[in-house]
């Protein structure tokens, strides 16, 4: 009787379940990232700018992502930015957004007051003097403030990345890794450590630029290595064009498998754009993209983030959005679909 | 068989079940209609001007997700969100009400104390003002609203960065036109509408007590100057008709420029300078044109003064607002499809303003 009872229950859960929670959605929070880095939004929202679907009804910009495919977020946070965007507490409400919409979380830790890329990698104003052990305490302060901050509100990011395109180290110039391959390890470390003890389960990314240049990875990952360095994940940036993308997501698909075989980490591509004029170019680079790093086996590619794809009128400036100029989302994500 | 009756009843529950849901199947049950949780990034805040370009306060909410059983799909427009302001925690005098998509508001400085002084708070006190979250299915279901939270706000007082003089009759009468230094530098320039032979004085004020009043005192033939002493003479213009005026307080000088046209140009019209003029309203100084496109313009528009690229009205630094340029500069945001009537108002040159209707 008692086994009665759980098929009973069993055929209860199967028969109305079917119809239960039919949206329009259904985010895939396991498996393979599609995702956008989102950053902009807030700031986008607050001077004016506003995203419509392709019936062209306004919607809530990550929401609208959301129905075009998109299963994760990606979030950059600063120091003590100028004008406070991209400081933790508009990293929180971004990150709170997506946590109500169902989304998967990456966190990417700049480490600077603006951006940090290979042209520059400046320490935040208030750590530029601090010598070198209290520089690591900073990087450990800082992450652990901004990963508590989100754990607070019950958000739990399922990846962490350690710096925004370090392919030269970060916190210039002791963390310079070309200067000191030691010191942009411990960095990193430090780093690891710190996401690992508010949230032992997320996954460490180094992320570095040009996912195609298979050399400048193996240099930078081989340094990390002999120097003690600890990382989980492999992040990469891939910003072709419509006329060289072919080449690029070739030798980008060599390197993901080098540093598959080589170190036995995971790979990510965090970031990936093209000129939002170009969208069916851009369509064809990220769909075969998706099927390049789909067919690794054993998903050791993670997933794919397209970077900034609502950005569109010009806003700073940046045109490899994916968003047309009356703020409707281009062909180009449709490979996400 | 106890075993077989057993499974003789499971079947019959089973179909049972199967018919009951298919039943409900036929009214779709709309789910996830709930209160919002409201949550601010700061709810005691001291604003400052010198700060005023900087995130401040940040609202966020979660007003949960509509399901429908069934496989219906929800639209997306069903649920209505507005975040609702008021001074008295019962909110039974709403100050203002802003609908939204997005499930977060932030705010700078400069926008939040631009919203509560509006709504009478004091600049230099902390005020209170409270916050929810109203959400809306329907006009004839109940209203669901988050928690109240209560934010203590203390506004500065906002500087105008701008200054004014007032083109006056000779008699001190009348004030029709002014000028303005944008950023109180003593350099004022605006756009006025007069008669040949026009006489006028400039005042720091709409009155006939102006603290400063200038007038010409032309010397060596020059007729651009300014004088404020009590043997002073009026200023003229030899020219009438609309004019751009420059007024300089600390060079002591001013000048007029003939406005022979004003024209909108984009991709609408292929950026023909001539195409597109506009026409001068004077009962309303206003000026406006009919403008037809088929997209929404990709660089905006400009509109050009005497049809020069150099001396036109592109972007502005806020919505509905252009701003005057001598050198390149891009165009202001035009993103109406169809025909519509552009509207000029270059009657106050602290903001010069324009409308699509």
């Amino acid at each position: 009787m008692k086994q009665f009872r759980i098929i009973v229950a069993i055929m209860l859960l199967l028969a109305c379940n079917k119809n239960d929670g039919a949206t329009t959605i259904n985010t895939d929070t396991s498996g393979f990232a599609k995702g956008a880095d989102i950053s902009w939004i807030t700031e986008m929202e607050a001077s004016g700018k506003k995203f419509y679907n392709s019936a062209g009804t306004e919607m809530d910009g990550i929401r609208l992502l959301q129905t075009l495919g998109v299963n994760s977020v990606r979030l950059r946070v600063w120091v003590d930015p100028a004008d406070g965007w991209c400081n933790k507490n508009d990293l929180l409400v971004k990150a709170y957004r997506a946590k109500s919409l169902g989304m998967r979380i990456m966190i990417d830790f700049h480490y600077s007051d603006s951006w940090a890329d290979p042209s520059q990698q400046a320490k935040p104003a208030a750590w530029a003097s601090m010598n070198f052990d209290a520089l690591k305490t900073a990087v450990a302060g800082h992450t652990k403030e901004v990963l508590t901050l989100l754990k607070e509100k019950g958000i739990t990011p399922e990846w962490v990345q350690v710096g925004n395109e370090t392919g030269n180290g970060m916190l210039w110039d002791d963390g310079k890794a070309s200067v000191s391959m030691a010191n942009y390890a411990a960095l990193t470390s430090t780093g690891y450590d710190a996401v690992k003890a508010i949230f032992p389960d997320a996954k460490v990314i180094v992320h570095l630029q040009n996912g195609h240049d298979n050399s400048l990875f193996r240099w930078l990952f081989d340094g990390l290595k002999a120097n003690g360095g600890k990382w989980d994940v492999i992040g990469m940036s891939l910003y072709p064009t419509k006329d060289n993308w072919q080449t690029l997501n070739t030798a980008c698909y060599q390197n993901m498998q080098d540093m598959i075989s080589r170190y036995g980490s995971d790979v990510m591509i965090c970031e990936v754009g093209m000129d939002q004029q170009q969208a069916a170019a851009a369509k064809a680079f990220l769909a075969d993209l998706v099927a390049k790093a789909t067919s690794v086996s054993n998903n050791k590619v993670l997933g794919i983030f397209y970077w900034e794809p609502e950005a569109y009128g010009a806003w700073k400036n940046y045109t490899m959005g994916a968003f047309d100029d009356a703020g409707k989302p281009t062909e180009a994500l449709d490979a996400f679909k | 068989m106890k075993r077989i009756l057993s499974y003789i009843q499971l079947l019959a529950l089973g179909m049972l079940l199967f018919a009951s849901c298919k039943k409900d199947g036929s009214q779709p049950v709309l789910s996830g209609f709930t209160d919002a949780s409201l949550t601010a990034t700061s709810t005691q805040l001291a604003l400052s001007q010198s700060a005023k370009d900087s995130v401040v306060l940040q609202l966020m909410w979660d007003a949960g997700k509509l399901n429908v059983s069934d496989d219906y799909a929800v639209k997306e427009a069903l649920m209505q969100t507005t975040v609702q302001y008021a001074v008295d925690a019962g909110f039974s005098n709403i100050k203002k009400e802003v609908a939204v998509t997005s499930s977060s508001l932030s705010y700078t400085s400069a926008a939040l104390n631009t919203l509560v002084l509006g709504f009478g708070l004091t600049a230099g006190e902390s005020g209170t003002v409270y916050v929810r979250v109203k959400s809306v299915l329907t006009a004839n279901t109940a209203a669901r609203y988050s928690n109240t939270l209560t934010l203590r706000i203390t506004p500065y007082e906002a500087v105008s960065d701008a200054a004014y003089l007032y083109m006056a009759s000779t008699d001190l009468t009348s004030f029709p036109w002014k000028l303005c230094a944008r950023n109180k530098d003593g350099k004022y320039d605006g756009f006025v509408k007069v008669d040949q032979w026009h006489n006028f004085l400039l005042t720091s004020e709409e009155s006939n007590s102006a603290g400063v009043i200038y007038g010409g005192y032309p010397a060596n033939g020059n007729q651009y100057v300014l004088y404020k002493g009590s043997d002073r003479w009026n200023c003229w213009t030899a020219n009438g008709g609309y004019l751009y005026i420059t007024a300089n307080t600390n060079a002591l000088t001013w000048s007029e420029t003939v406005v022979n046209s004003l024209s909108v140009v984009g991709d609408f019209n292929g950026w023909n300078t001539t195409a597109t003029p506009m026409t001068y309203d004077a009962a309303n100084k206003i000026w406006t044109a009919t403008i037809t496109t088929t997209s929404a313009e990709q660089w905006g528009i400009k509109v050009l003064i005497n049809q020069s690229w150099s001396w036109f009205f592109g972007a502005g630094d806020e919505a509905g607002v252009c701003t005057l340029y001598t050198a390149d500069n891009s165009g202001f945001p035009y993103t109406k499809v169809g025909t519509y009537t552009l509207k000029l108002d270059l009657s106050d040159p602290h903001k010069f303003k324009y409308t699509v209707e």
